[in-house]
């Protein structure tokens, strides 16, 4: 999109055009909803977060004066709602969150399933991993390991140094780590053990491609 | 070669990067629409004042007649969002001057029109600078709390002291609600 496009869409969207904002955050909805999804009690719960979150944008829009690109901006008041929302619940969530144990005995026990619902089975295990880890190390992992944000747009996002982010990073990967080695039998991701399925290299996040 | 745990973080890395799927459309867009038109309009944009740093004009030093130490005044008002790189100062423009052999009092100032509940306030150091009280140099490079602020001027005092001659910048962050703000306060400890 062109900047004067932009410019003018976000005019238009503080002024009240709901039409306007739909087609300004049309681009980052696939980002919100999966960032949204590291953040919910559930999956279920995810749209509604995520659409609780651009709702706030919304209407926090006269907020922007172009000091920053619109979609670090975005994106940072995307994380401040998810971060409000995971600390707003933290009394309830341990009740409300299914445990990691489950999958692992069903995995156990049950059926070998094919490649598509193992496959399926593995997103859905790290989801559930991700959404224990402190909230202050998931959004980085999230936003650098899966949605390919360089380190410099993570840090204008949490409003914190490069540093920062690199430390955050590694200790919410340690912890994620821990996380699926408590659920999940060792060979089932030991390195060399498999690819993961449908690994396809030209889907990796920008800051892969460019190998940093 | 790669070690162990590099192996085991590019694994992981590679399993996080297959999350990265576009997710069915459902009736997200309808329902937002829905609760967008419920929300109403935007709200207004909140009137913060922004000042700037009196970096324009020498600074104000005030020395007690103690002599033990000496105040600064670094002003910064609460204003919108992430990093404003136009709102650094210049690097040859210092808030303040100190003596390493003193202890300086750091007036920073967050002036808001509007009296906010709760405001996130972080101050970090250099590490040529440290945190006073007490008599004595605090470990700690950086102090975070949160605080009320009145409408007006919020005068939050910080005692340091330089452990040599140079140009240090003191990091200052706030946060209220979806608003935060980065600024730094330049000070230039001289010998004496």
């Amino acid at each position: 999109m062109h900047r004067e496009d932009l410019d003018a869409l976000i005019g238009h969207a503080q002024e009240g055009d709901i039409r306007a904002f739909e087609a300004l955050v049309a681009g980052h909805l696939p980002l919100v909803r999966r960032f949204a999804r590291a953040f919910a009690v559930s999956d279920a719960d995810a749209d509604d977060l995520a659409q609780e979150a651009l709702v706030r944008v919304y209407k926090h829009l006269r907020l922007f004066r172009y000091q920053a690109s619109f979609s670090s901006w975005l994106y940072a008041l995307v994380r401040n709602a998810f971060l409000d929302a995971e600390k707003g619940r933290a009394g309830t969530r341990r009740t409300r969150e299914e445990p990691l144990g489950v999958e692992h005995e069903e995995r156990a026990g049950g059926v070998r399933p094919d490649d598509a619902l193992e496959r399926a089975q593995d997103e859905e295990r790290l989801w559930r991993a991700l959404r224990q880890v402190p909230i202050e190390f998931r959004s980085a992992v999230v936003l650098f390991d899966i949605e390919g944000c360089t380190y410099d747009e993570v840090a204008t996002i949490e409003g914190v140094a490069v540093g920062t982010v690199k430390s955050r990073l590694h200790r919410g990967r340690a912890h994620l780590r821990g996380l699926l080695e408590a659920i999940e039998p060792r060979a089932a991701h030991s390195a060399g053990a498999r690819s993961p399925p449908g690994t396809d290299v030209s889907a990796a996040p920008s800051h892969l491609r460019r190998g940093s | 070669m790669s070690s162990p745990s590099e192996n085991e973080d590019h694994d992981l890395r590679a399993r996080l990067r297959q999350l990265r799927v576009d997710p069915p459309p459902r009736d997200f867009g309808a329902t937002l629409r829905q609760r967008l038109v419920e929300a109403g309009p935007p709200l207004p944009a909140p009137r913060w004042r922004r000042l700037h740093l009196p970096f324009d004009r020498a600074p104000r030093l005030a020395w007690p007649a103690a002599g033990i130490a000496l105040g600064a005044a670094a002003f910064f008002a609460l204003s919108l969002l992430q990093p404003k790189p136009e709102r650094v100062a210049p690097a040859t423009t210092v808030a303040a001057i100190l003596p390493a052999t003193k202890i300086a009092v750091v007036r920073i100032n967050l002036s808001a029109e509007l009296a906010v509940d709760s405001a996130w306030i972080r101050v970090t150091l250099p590490p040529e600078l440290s945190f006073w009280a007490d008599g004595r140099a605090l470990p700690q490079r950086s102090f975070e709390w949160t605080q009320p602020l009145r409408s007006g001027d919020n005068e939050i005092p910080i005692a340091v002291r330089g452990q040599r001659p140079g140009r240090y910048r003191i990091a200052v962050n706030a946060r209220i609600g979806d608003e935060q703000v980065q600024d730094e306060v330049l000070l230039e400890v001289v010998a004496g």
